[in-house]
């Protein structure tokens, strides 16, 4: 019965595992009036009714399809489960997904706009009205605009949670505004794709692959951990062998078959030893390297001496690789040779069915992280398994972003806040460096919207964050968009109540398999009275308080800047239906889904419904299934240069002349792989144009054990909390501790055990936390997780959500930071009898605090790992103390700004042509002016 | 028929915890009590460290414990095998949760009443798989019905090897579980430490100090120090991992990294209901026997005894019912007795009990009742004593599945035993307030030191001789000998108890003091004793 003969046959699947009598869901026929037998009052049968309304996941960015049940008495959400029609989740959730409910009734929760009082930081606040808050912001804007200073506007957004509502906004406003947190999260990652493929991430097949080779923790976190540990599992139950590279025993780890624990760093002397392995004993795809790898271009650029032909580059190849035995690997990495070996094997035997994954962990961890991506696609590239059945596709064959309305064209500035010169290559913008970047005296923002995030706490070091909102020199107005309080939020002129993801309309799609979907989210409770025939002129009706959602809200501001059209921005926001009427969400996705989503008008008309209703019933779209090989399609049409092989369209490139005619290829220069970077080469790093091992900032070799130095590892996540926003109390009763993990010989030689009481010092700090001696984690390393230690200044709920946070006092002597615990977690009084039952006492301990920044030269990702000492804590030193030089952190800014090579490139630009970016503005910004 | 179970298979479980959100979800569970979850266990030696993932829920066991013990058929099973509660006739007396061999049910604190998974059968109803298998990301639960040949959950099992939780306790568990390794499910293999690898191990398990000692020349600090201001349970938890340097955080030695916490259903207030009831039933017993045997006589016999055995029946029903969660529901004991369930049956004893109180106290104060036989009367008093008394031990032995120490037949005697003492102690104080005879106080003493060696001599074979080498009920027993439980029992039960009585009471020269300060001392000792074995038998466990 599952999927349902009611639903679109979205997707290919064995039989579910139970009876066939029984379902995992309503049938959608039954979604507008399900009647439930009531859990709480069993086994007496008491029915309740309840709409049943689709919308997508928020709790991270995979955009797993849920079904809301909305109590029709009440119209409250009673609980949240997966939506069986969606291709990429299948109706599963993970632990996030199912406490979704807990944050919709969270007692902290922030209900009305509020108004800081007294100065910024100060904790005091005012309620005030939609309209003031909107007025006060509109106005400041208008002024900018008028003034010319577009760009002292600037978004700062986390997690989007959706694909291209804001950008249409910023691109209206023509604001260079984007600022997001890919270079603290992904950037080497992408990086690394990019420079082989074009394209910024994989997409795995894991289903049908024959090996699996991991450096990431798919089956816990990650892009796009729900879905992609589904077919994992799929897959290692096909017969797959999972190969794990972690020096920390991550739950995907324990999993493997095989676990590489390589030392932090040195995880591309691994992957070369591999792809030496496959090409010493032949077993790799030559015809795929052939044709695809941009091997001639690498002969005649570098190896003038050997001719041009394949059988020289493979000569080539031994000479650059061929130092990378096991056995070298083992004495790099730590990991037995025989281990390495037999990972290596498996690659082999699984040829094309080859699927990998890197995502932060290594890559994000280590300078240089984006080599490690690098030599990993170099095994993706030998066993020729782009784009096969088992093997990695571009992320955006299986992505896919609607059209939406009435588009603005791109901005005309370049804002050097985002993309500093000194970052020509960076993937993403130069978020993490904002603080030191004011400091420097480089710009200023005057109107700042943080947006789902929460940077004082996320980013390194975040005191200088505090510094930096602080000054109404340098940041004018903040006015920060959540639906719950953060350390960030504190520091506020204005906290706007925006919904979460069961209270906002979004367009999503993620590469979660080889099909591709759109999903659309909603304001479930919105959707559910307006089925029952009830009118919602906007969210704020339908949701808890005054909580809005920001579609309707950037509308709004967008009209209040520009009240009779003269700057030129209103009109983007006016109806694609009407004349000059507001545009308003339903018009706005009515319009997308009408003319946006190939082969959706057809299958809604199937079922008599129009586009914008199949959408809201069903809540996804599936617009392709087994999505491959992309890069072979056939071009018609072009015209190729000879010299090149590259075929272009009105001057643009479109395609490859291969033998049999022109395909498609792959978004780089050559519309090869590029294993040899002609841009790197050009961009000032010669030495980065191959993929190649670079150990990482905190070498092992380099670690000083008598003096207690190790690598810290604090970018592991655990797979069941939401970053900094999940006021979730059944989360936190499964996570409320980020103890330092340590290998039981550095306890003994520390002299601690589990429970007590380590000091971790950085070279701008230090923090006391709790150790947890474990095997699983490697000698020399120790690891925190991403996720615990949050704080609030204030007793009550402002600042902080009480399930998870600690009240502290934060005190300043000059450059000196000093943070103490004056209470851990408590029970406290609410609405909800569970706040008196908290039974966990720690919030665990914030350490990106003690971290400086450290961006990666290449590709502005912050290197997370951090080389710290580690030592008993000290006379007086309390659970969660932590302390921060801020002085001591601009220097660090300073030294690692040294290693960056400036712009201009070749041609006098800021950024190579090729290389996108958010928001991204017209060629002419690239040029430095 | 229908007789759902489940399978899971442990080699697709990667510990999301989906499960646990998702239950919580469809029922509301509130915090701190869960109806499924997921135990996590590290194992190996890096860099051949390994991790499994558990999920547990209730086996809906085909001999269901819980349901055997319910004195008020709140829990019963359903056509298709389900093990169901029904809220609204629980009194809350939590001894399903003593006799759960898995730690399956609780107390919901929203109402007081148990809880316990019932494999969504609210959902089943409406024709839905349970929410846990329905959320699972990699389809680790199998969800199927026993009896249906083709079910694919019955061909599962028929082709895989799978084992089940605890099979040693025989209730014929239905979660079956594949790719289990040796050890997987033994809730014994892993060692347990002060905190788990991201969250707290619990709410009574302290994790160490929350400041570093100001003084650097400071050693380390002792268990009493380090956690001053814990429970006793915590701290000698604490004390019990750091005492096995070598054995529990040896290398490679499988360690819980995740878990929840259970609470211990039954407290002190069972601990105390053994001492009152003992003296009760001993105070009436003692009198019967004296005065069937013709050594005693009077008011003392006749009078003081029964009217012991009624207070102190009355103390002990009021603790009882205070102990209930919803003690305005006590009466359900009698309205919808569960007539298997010693509870129900321990009741109708104490009726019985109470009854020949009364009908003594009336022969001997009412002419009225003159004609009822004596002797009849008293074998009648006696043996209802007895049965008051040792009931308990069927009480307790309904819930040994789960808690072996209970389990021990040597208990019945015990039982008896610790009667006469409470009993011969209860009387003997009583004449020496109403100064009686100097030689009824020196024959009761004389009964009570004999009674102290048998009690002596009981606990001995039953905690040393009695549990077998390796057993659950020896670990328990070992825990009060010398373990967490052993201070308490070694200098309350023991030598306050058994020693200290014994040395006055035979070389204490026949002096008042030594006669109450000695009866005072083994009534004591017993509910030290009494509080060991209620503790300790809860102290292994179970999941």
């Amino acid at each position: 019965m599952s999927p349902s003969p009611e639903g679109p046959p979205a997707w290919k699947t064995r039989p579910r595992p139970w009876p066939p009598s029984l379902r995992s869901h309503p049938d959608p026929a039954e979604w507008d009036d399900w009647v439930e037998l009531e859990s709480k009052a069993w086994p007496r049968k008491v029915g309740k009714r309840y709409a049943i309304v689709p919308s997508l996941c928020f709790n991270c960015e995979a955009a797993c399809g849920v079904l809301a049940y909305v109590d029709k008495e009440t119209w409250t959400i009673r609980k949240v489960e997966g939506n069986p029609l969606h291709p990429g989740s299948r109706g599963r959730l993970c632990a996030k997904g199912a406490a979704t409910v807990n944050q919709v009734t969270d007692p902290d929760r922030i209900l009305h706009p509020l108004r800081r009082e007294g100065p910024r930081g100060g904790g005091k606040w005012r309620r005030i009205s939609w309209d003031e808050a909107l007025e006060e912001i509109a106005g400041r804007m208008r002024r900018a605009i008028v003034e010319g200073r577009r760009n002292e506007i600037m978004y700062h957004i986390g997690r989007p949670g959706e694909d291209g509502h804001v950008m249409r906004v910023l691109q209206a406003w023509g604001v260079d505004g984007h600022n997001s947190h890919t270079n603290v999260c992904s950037s080497s990652a992408r990086l690394g794709h990019f420079l082989w493929s074009g394209y910024d991430r994989p997409s795995p097949d894991y289903a049908n692959a024959r090996a699996i080779l991991l450096l990431s923790s798919h089956l816990e976190t990650g892009h796009y951990f729900n879905p992609h540990a589904q077919r994992i599992i799929d897959g290692q139950f096909s017969g797959a062998k999972l190969i794990v590279v972690d020096p920390r025993l991550s739950n995907t780890a324990a999993k493997a078959d095989l676990w590489l624990p390589a030392r932090p760093g040195t995880e591309g002397a691994l992957l070369l030893s591999i792809a030496n392995f496959l090409v010493r004993e032949g077993k790799f795809d030559a015809e795929f390297v052939r044709r695809w790898v941009n091997w001639e271009e690498y002969l005649r650029a570098e190896r003038k001496d050997l001719a041009p032909t394949f059988e020289s580059f493979l000569r080539a190849f031994r000479d650059l690789y061929g130092k990378f035995t096991f056995e070298f690997a083992e004495k790099e990495t730590g990991v037995p040779a025989g281990r390495i070996e037999q990972a290596a094997k498996w690659i082999a035997e699984a040829g094309g069915r080859f699927s990998t994954h890197v995502w932060r962990a290594a890559s994000s961890g280590n300078l240089w992280g984006w080599q490690i991506v690098r030599c990993l696609y170099l095994l993706v590239a030998l066993a020729g398994s782009v784009g096969t059945e088992g093997g990695v596709n571009p992320h955006t064959w299986n992505k896919f972003v609607p059209k939406h309305p009435n588009p603005a064209p791109p901005v005309r500035d370049w804002n050097d806040l985002l993309f500093p010169r000194e970052f020509p290559l960076a993937f993403f913008e130069m978020s993490f460096l904002l603080p030191h970047l004011l400091r420097e005296g480089r710009g200023k923002v005057d109107v700042y919207f943080t947006r789902v995030y929460n940077p004082v706490w996320t980013n390194p070091d975040g005191m200088s964050w505090i510094e930096a909102l602080t000054d109404e020199s340098k940041v004018g107005l903040h006015v920060c968009l959540t639906p719950y309080w953060s350390e960030t939020a504190w520091f506020a002129d204005l906290v706007l109540p925006l919904g979460i993801g069961l209270e906002r309309h979004d367009n999503q799609s993620q590469e979660t398999h080889h099909g591709r979907w759109v999903g659309f989210r909603q304001p479930v409770v919105r959707v559910a009275k307006e089925r029952s025939g009830l009118s919602v002129a906007d969210s704020r009706e339908a949701n808890p308080g005054e909580v809005w959602e920001h579609n309707e809200f950037w509308i709004e501001l967008s009209w209040r800047i520009d009240p009779d059209g003269s700057l030129g921005i209103r009109k983007y926001f006016e109806s694609p239906y009407g004349t000059g009427s507001k545009l308003t969400v339903e018009d706005y996705y009515r319009w997308m889904f009408e003319n946006g989503v190939p082969g959706l008008p057809e299958a809604a008309k199937e079922k008599g419904l129009a586009p914008l209703e199949y959408m809201r019933r069903f809540g996804v779209f599936s617009v392709e299934e087994d999505v491959r090989l992309l890069h072979e399609r056939a071009v018609a049409g072009a015209e190729v240069d000879p010299a090149t092989g590259i075929a272009r369209k009105d001057g643009k490139p479109v395609g490859l002349a291969q033998e049999e005619g022109v395909v498609e290829g792959f978004p780089t220069p050559s519309r090869r792989l590029e294993f040899w970077s002609r841009t790197m080469v050009e961009w000032g790093w010669p030495e980065h144009a191959l993929p190649g091992y670079f150990p990482g900032h905190v070498d092992w070799r380099t670690l000083d054990r008598g003096k207690n130095e190790f690598d810290l590892l604090p970018n592991f996540r655990l797979p069941t909390l939401i970053h900094t926003r999940s006021p979730s109390k059944w989360l936190y009763e499964l996570a409320n501790s980020n103890p330092v993990l340590i290998h039981p010989k550095d306890a003994e030689r520390l002299g601690v055990e589990t429970g007590e009481l380590l000091r971790v010092s950085s070279r701008i700090g230090h923090l006391v936390n709790r150790c947890y001696v474990t095997e699983g984690i490697a000698p020399g390393v120790v690891a925190i997780s991403h996720h615990l230690g949050r704080w609030r200044a204030k007793e009550e709920a402002s600042g902080g959500h009480r399930w998870s946070s600690a009240e502290v006092s934060i005190e300043r002597e000059g450059s000196v930071w000093r943070i103490r615990q004056k209470r851990g977690v408590e029970p406290f009084d609410s609405d909800d009898p569970d706040s008196r039952r908290i039974w966990w006492r720690e919030s665990g301990v914030h350490q990106n605090l003690i971290f400086p920044v450290q961006p990666d030269p290449v590709s502005g990702m912050h290197c997370w790992h951090q080389r710290v000492t580690v030592e008993k804590a000290k006379p007086g030193d309390r659970y969660g103390d932590i302390a921060v030089d801020t002085e001591k952190s601009f220097e660090a800014y300073r030294e690692w700004m040294e290693k960056a090579r400036p712009a201009p490139g070749p041609g006098g630009l800021r950024r190579p042509l090729w290389f996108d970016r958010p928001n991204r503005p017209v060629p002419e910004a690239y040029r430095v002016s | 028929m229908t007789r759902y179970a489940f399978a899971i298979d442990l080699d697709r479980c990667i510990g999301c915890h989906a499960c646990t959100v998702a239950c919580k979800a469809e029922h509301e569970i509130p915090l701190g009590v869960w109806r499924c979850w997921v135990k996590e266990v590290d194992r190996g030696v890096f860099p051949d460290t390994e991790r499994i993932f558990l999920p547990v829920l209730c086996n809906q066991c085909e001999d269901a414990p819980c349901m055997e013990i319910c004195p008020t058929n709140a829990l019963f099973r359903r056509a298709d095998g389900i093990v169901d509660l029904d809220g609204d006739a629980c009194i809350g007396c939590r001894s399903c949760m003593a006799a759960c061999p898995y730690h399956q049910l609780f107390i919901d604190p929203n109402t007081g009443t148990a809880e316990k998974c019932n494999f969504c059968a609210n959902r089943l109803e409406n024709g839905l798989a349970p929410a846990c298998v329905v959320v699972c990301p990699t389809e680790c639960r199998v969800f199927g019905d026993l009896d249906d040949e083709e079910d694919p959950l019955t061909r599962l099992l028929r082709e895989n090897r799978v084992d089940v939780r605890r099979p040693e306790a025989g209730t014929g568990p239905k979660i079956f579980y594949l790719g289990a390794g040796r050890g997987d499910l033994d809730p014994l293999a892993a060692a347990r430490a002060p905190m788990h690898r991201c969250a707290d191990a619990g709410p009574e398990v302290p994790r160490g100090p929350v400041e570093a000692p100001r003084d650097p020349a400071s050693k380390r600090p002792t268990v009493e120090e380090a956690y001053a201001g814990a429970t006793p349970e915590a701290r000698a938890f604490l004390e019990a991992v750091r005492r096995h340097p070598a054995g529990d955080v040896a290398p490679g030695r499988p360690t819980v990294s995740l878990d929840v916490f259970h609470r211990r259903p039954w407290g002190l207030d069972i601990a105390g209901y053994l001492v009152t009831k003992g003296i009760a039933a001993g105070a009436f017993g003692v009198g019967c026997a004296t005065s069937l045997a013709g050594v005693l006589e009077g008011d003392l016999p006749r009078a003081v005894a029964p009217g012991i055995g009624l207070a102190f029946l009355l103390v002990t029903s009021a603790l009882l019912v205070l102990d209930l969660e919803r003690p305005e529901r006590f009466l359900f004991l009698l309205q919808r007795p569960n007539p298997r369930s010693w509870l129900v049956r321990g009741a109708w004893c104490l009726s019985a009990f109470g009854a020949l109180c009364l009908l003594a106290l009336a022969r001997r104060f009412l002419p009225l009742f003159d004609r009822i036989p004596d002797r009849p009367l008293l074998v009648a008093g006696l043996l209802a004593a007895a049965a008051a008394q040792v009931y308990s031990f069927f009480l307790f032995r309904q819930a040994a599945r789960a808690r072996e120490l209970w389990g021990g037949w040597l208990r019945a005697p015990g039982l008896l035993i610790e009667g006469a003492v409470l009993g011969l102690g209860a009387l003997l104080l009583s004449n020496l307030m109403s100064a009686g005879p100097p030689e009824q106080a020196t024959l009761l003493a004389g009964f009570l030191a004999v009674s102290l060696v048998g009690h002596g001599a009981v606990l001995f074979l039953d905690l040393a001789l009695h549990p077998e080498p390796g057993s659950r009920a020896a670990l328990a027993a070992s825990k009060i000998v010398r373990g967490e439980f052993a201070l308490p029992f070694w200098t309350g039960g023991v030598a306050l108890g058994i020693v200290g009585p014994l040395f006055l009471l035979v070389l204490g020269g026949g002096s008042i003091p030594s006669h109450a300060i000695g009866a005072l001392a083994a009534m004591v000792g017993v509910f030290f004793w009494s509080r060991a074995w209620v503790y300790a038998g809860q102290s292994v466990p179970l999941a």
